[in-house]
């Protein structure tokens, strides 16, 4: 049998066990052992387990249990609350300002954590009924906090990114630098898509009536001291050179970690600490064994050869690398309605990142916008974890409403996405100041 | 019934699992915070850290396997398989166990001759610290070891479950 068949039919295998609703991890683990065994027999089974090791051991990985850490801590310090109140007393006269408040709130909050889940959750139970109370309309106040809470990922630090610095074999220090950059870009397109509607339509947004004083207002804003001095340890840390980002993962855990026990001195239950690192073991898990199961299925892929058969095919159909660009772009997109990101980045990464390489393309430019794929992942159904966490967050909101609300904001993204592809710069320019 | 005892002894052994680990983030984040402060402060890195911790990091999530699928946080992409019957889902779940299996098996066995001549030959870390490495490899055969037998577990949880009687 030839390459080609064995590649096609390993795909097929995993696509079916995929859809099967195995856990993603034994999928790619039982699909890598499968064709090892035909290929080459049952004498190369022990490198399994080592590659598992090797994964195991790999330095920059340990960012990522350290930024879930980081994340449920500082859910548990009810930092996004008193962030919310503070930006509810500035903006809440504003035509659409909850709205905006949702964005600035998710904008800082990514930069804080490296997942999706703490700023659609909270912003869902907090953010989502004052909105509906001030009569603001129920779709945009949906699309705004789903797709807003999505930004956590592509502005860092970012959990995805890290597994991606891993599997694609990018900088992760660059990769930070260009979320960065491309997740503010996103999050003003959101902005303005949002003034945009109060303007057209001032019913969907009304204003709210906060009467405060100055004092009052400056007084609340004490709310976003801690948000910035946590951003400054860690990206700013990494801008500065002064720590990798691991270590820069290691300074946030730690000082989420202690602003929670101070914050909460004497009021937070050892079940409460207990509940944080329950949390965190079990997303590390889930995280971590996709990786594993992945790391295997690749060592048989690139060993087959199968990585070489794709690049030769790809760029031997001269269709032109930005028709491959499109096709590998098309294919997130769908990847992203159906996987878990993790899933996506451990199967997607190793086969397209040397071809990208091999076309002339930038690194990093392809694995930021990968990474904003994999952000749209999260939002396009039927498989986006964020609709799932609005649904959980008020369990009367229809699934079908959820879907429908975040479509102007997935066309935002596109949008956002064609333009960076015009303007690749937008990514490139603070990685290529910061790290030349 | 033995046999639920004998499966809530396993879920008890897979939570313990996971709880005798789950620290090691605190202390994996606290030794690098350390190095941070001994590098750029002291000027004075501490080269044994960041292997140290790569270590006990990999033992922590060779350990949470088994706490993770205790806890069915293992994710699968379900939009098919949950709009089925329950049963039909038992079964599907019992005709999967096999590939699940395949792949815990072969990490076992590769994982437990590694682990073997690690130990034998007290494998270390490569330069510049030569820690020992050795124990990690106890840990991922004993973790993957921990993960089979909660696997087993569920699977008979689904054949009790599929002949009445037993918790679903």
């Amino acid at each position: 049998m030839n390459i080609e068949i064995i590649t096609l039919l390993m795909f097929g295998t995993l696509l079916i066990l995929i859809f099967s609703g195995m856990s993603l991890a034994w999928c790619l683990g039982a699909t890598a052992v499968i064709f090892t065994i035909a290929m080459w027999g049952t004498a190369s089974l022990p490198i399994m387990a080592s590659r598992v090791f090797d994964s195991g051991m790999t330095y920059v990985l340990i960012a990522a249990p350290l930024f879930i850490f980081m994340a449920f801590c500082l859910e548990e310090s009810g930092m996004a609350e008193a962030l919310f109140g503070s930006l509810y007393l500035w903006c809440g006269k504003l035509r659409g300002g909850l709205a905006l408040a949702t964005v600035v709130i998710c904008v800082i909050l990514a930069a804080c954590t490296g997942i999706t889940a703490t700023a659609t959750v909270t912003m869902a139970v907090i953010a989502l009924p004052r909105m509906l109370t001030c009569g603001y309309n129920k779709s945009l106040s949906i699309g705004v906090i789903a797709s807003s809470g999505g930004l956590g990922i592509l502005i860092p630090p970012s959990v995805p990114m890290v597994v991606l610095a891993m599997a694609g074999g990018q900088s992760l220090g660059k990769l930070f630098m260009g979320g960065m950059v491309a997740g503010i870009f996103i999050a003003v397109l959101f902005t303005i898509y949002v003034l945009l509607m109060a303007w057209l339509y001032p019913s969907y947004c009304p204003a709210s009536e906060v009467s405060a004083t100055l004092r009052e207002k400056i007084n609340a804003s004490k709310a976003l001291i801690v948000p910035f001095v946590l951003i400054f340890m860690v990206l700013g840390f990494i801008l500065l050179g002064i720590t990798t980002p691991t270590e820069a993962a290691a300074v946030g855990g730690i000082g989420s970690f202690i602003y929670l026990i101070f914050k909460k001195r004497g009021t937070i239950s050892r079940q409460k600490i207990v509940e944080i690192f329950h949390r965190t073991s079990l997303m590390s898990g889930m995280v971590f064994w996709i990786i594993f199961g992945a790391s295997c299925f690749t060592a048989v892929f690139n060993a087959l050869g199968s990585q070489h058969l794709i690049s030769s095919l790809l760029v031997g159909l001269d269709i032109g690398p930005w028709a491959i660009v499109v096709f590998f772009f098309i294919m997130l997109f769908l990847l992203g309605m159906v996987l878990d990101p993790i899933g996506i980045i451990m199967i997607a990464a190793p086969v397209m990142s040397p071809i990208i390489l091999q076309l002339g393309f930038d690194a990093t430019w392809f694995g930021v916008l990968f990474i904003v794929f994999i952000q749209l992942g999260y939002v396009t159904p039927p498989f986006g974890y964020n609709l799932y966490y609005m649904k959980a967050a008020d369990r009367t909101l229809k699934m079908g409403d959820i879907f429908v609300s975040v479509m102007p904001f997935i066309a935002i993204i596109l949008f956002a996405v064609i333009f960076m592809c015009i303007f690749p710069q937008i990514i490139l320019w603070l990685p290529s100041v910061v790290m030349p | 019934m033995i046999i639920e005892k004998l499966l809530n002894r396993i879920d008890l052994l897979s939570e313990w699992g996971g709880k005798s680990v789950y620290t090691i983030v605190l202390i994996a984040g606290f030794f690098l915070c350390v190095e941070v402060v001994a590098r750029y402060i002291f000027n004075n890195p501490i080269v044994w850290i960041p292997m140290a911790t790569s270590l006990l990091c990999a033992i922590f999530y060779f350990m949470i396997g088994a706490y993770t699928l205790l806890f069915k946080s293992h994710v699968g992409m379900d939009i098919f398989s949950s709009k089925l019957s329950q049963k039909s889902q038992n079964i599907l779940e019992i005709l999967l166990f096999p590939l699940f299996a395949l792949f815990i098996v072969v990490l076992l066995w590769g994982g437990y001759s590694e682990m073997i001549f690690s130990v034998k030959i007290r494998e270390t870390m490569p330069p510049p610290w030569y820690g020992p490495l050795w124990p990690g490899k106890i840990f991922m055969v004993l973790g993957t070891f921990l993960i089979l037998l909660q696997g087993i577990a569920n699977l008979l949880r689904n054949i009790l479950a599929l002949f009445g009687g037993g918790e679903p």
